[in-house]
């Protein structure tokens, strides 16, 4: 099993969530219709593409590493957003990176 | 976001809700393993429309992911009901319990290892930790 590309699509699930997780923010302004349907079908893709790693990967293995994607949406707020981001959440983000680093150790 | 208090219903909801979520994840696993490793766009074709053409040919991906979506209308009465600083951390729960109950399940059939465990537990205490942090920088 390529260990690399099963990383790949993990993190490829998690940008894809981050995306979500973003526009899930719009969805809290005024409803905007295109949005909304973007999100249902990324919805409906992610699900695909997490039964694609499922066939693949333990569930106890790939379910934590969804957790990914709150790194990405911190990295994003931080980053693209200009928000700050506190030293509470930026020790939250370390502790799924290394919880992940050790999953990935031992698969 | 105003709060209100933790109230006993609300809690009880919560714990659906995890516990829905988990096993949305375990039966699809099961399911996935029934279907076997999907290597290819064939494969994947196959999975997605004989899914969809006959849903009884994959029965514990669709029971994975009915019951994923009731998790999400529970989980959205809870919010309901909460504030999502104290419910959002509590979703970590999760990680556990799919964890657990895939080493449980003997169709999975998953080791528990120290490893592991440390593994979880660091992703939930981080979840915990940016989840509960709210919007305010602290």
């Amino acid at each position: 099993m390529g260990l690399a590309s099963l990383a790949q699509i993990l993190l490829k699930h998690g940008m894809n969530r981050a995306g979500d997780a973003a526009s899930g923010h719009i969805w809290l302004r005024p409803l905007r219709q295109p949005l909304v349907l973007a999100g249902m079908s990324a919805q409906v893709l992610l699900t695909c593409i997490w039964l694609v790693v499922l066939s693949h990967v333990d569930v106890g293995l790939a379910f934590p590493v969804l957790a990914l994607s709150y790194v990405l949406v911190v990295a994003y707020s931080a980053l693209w957003l200009g928000e700050t981001v506190g030293r509470r959440r930026w020790l939250g983000v370390l502790l799924i990176v290394v919880g992940v680093g050790v999953l990935a150790r031992g698969a | 976001m105003a709060r209100r208090p933790v109230d006993i219903v609300g809690a009880g909801q919560l714990l659906l809700a995890v516990s829905l979520m988990a096993a949305g994840q375990l039966f699809m696993r099961r399911g996935m393993l029934d279907f076997g490793p999907v290597d290819s766009f064939a494969d994947f074709g196959r999975l997605v429309r004989g899914g969809l053409a006959s849903p009884a040919s994959i029965p514990f991906v669709w029971a994975g992911m009915i019951v994923y979506a009731a998790a999400v209308m529970v989980w959205l009465q809870v919010l309901s009901r909460m504030a999502l600083s104290i419910a959002f951390p509590l979703m970590g729960l999760s990680y556990v319990l799919v964890y657990l109950g895939a080493a449980a399940w003997p169709a999975l059939d998953e080791p528990l290892s120290l490893q592991r465990f440390a593994g979880t537990g660091l992703i939930m205490c981080g979840v915990a930790l940016v989840a509960g942090s709210g919007s305010k920088a602290c």
